[in-house]
């Protein structure tokens, strides 16, 4: 969590904003479940593929933490390398690519990447938002 | 290799917001609070952008198999805010100009797209 309000003027591009450590157990497959049904092809010790934005955001939102409310996503480019599995712990890293103000909108985006406890790389994510202040 | 990415779809409910709130630790007011959320150039609740496109790897697994999913690729934007109530369908279709790639989209039950995008499965050519 970080010590200030992560404004617009405060992001700093190409500056780390962390690592966030992420398990993945058995309660974190059940409350994706019950937000979206048993996973396509039956439910394993795996996280189903869908469940990427759900740690990259977790991690995402905490490593941004304390941000303006009322921001909204535009766009995100993922690459799935691997599925994690239970048991697996996971470190996602984030840094601001860039930033610009648009149309009186506040762009930024930001690229994240996800390793398991092998440092084997799980995703990478480039998410592109409007900041609210 | 096949011309469609076969439909998902989701009812979007406010108990279904709230839940994915809780497990993505998004508490942004204008999913959660319909007073904050009127005042925002929203207009209103709108449903976390992720909650739909996750749809889309759901269509990738159902249609191609969850392995498909593990070196895969895929870019969208958000196009159309989600309304409480919705019902959101995630579909492709083979883009023959991009070998490998196929044009997504989520639509709301109007037909109208909420994401555009494309995404490429595992062992499709990059």
């Amino acid at each position: 969590m970080l010590s200030e309000l992560l404004t617009f003027d405060r992001i700093e591009i190409g500056q780390s904003l962390g690592v966030h450590e992420s398990i993945i157990d058995q309660a974190a497959l059940d409350r994706w479940r019950a937000v979206y049904g048993d996973d396509v092809g039956g439910n394993t010790d795996a996280a189903p593929p869908d469940m990427v934005s759900g740690i990259v955001m977790a991690a995402q939102l905490e490593l941004t933490n304390p941000h303006p409310d009322g921001g909204l996503h535009a766009g995100q480019q993922y690459v799935l390398h691997r599925r994690p599995v239970i048991g697996d712990t996971l470190r996602t890293s984030s840094v601001p690519l860039s930033k610009e103000v648009r149309k009186g909108r506040r762009w930024v985006q930001m690229k994240t990447e996800t390793r398991d406890q092998q440092d084997r790389l799980i995703y990478e994510a480039v998410l592109t938002m409007i900041w609210a202040a | 290799m096949q011309n469609e990415i076969l439909p998902v779809s989701l009812k979007i409910t406010q108990d279904r917001i709230n839940a994915y709130a809780g497990i993505t630790g998004d508490p942004n007011p204008i999913h959660l609070d319909a007073a904050f959320a009127a005042k925002t150039e929203m207009g209103g609740i709108i449903a976390h952008g992720t909650l739909s496109m996750n749809l889309i790897l759901r269509a990738m697994a159902e249609t191609f198999g969850p392995d498909a999913c593990d070196d895969a690729e895929m870019d969208i934007r958000f196009v159309k805010p989600v309304r409480v109530d919705d019902v959101v369908t995630a579909s492709g279709t083979h883009d023959r100009e991009q070998p490998g790639r196929y044009n997504v989209q989520v639509a709301n039950q109007a037909g109208e797209p909420v994401i555009v995008g494309w995404v490429r499965p595992a062992g499709a050519p990059a």
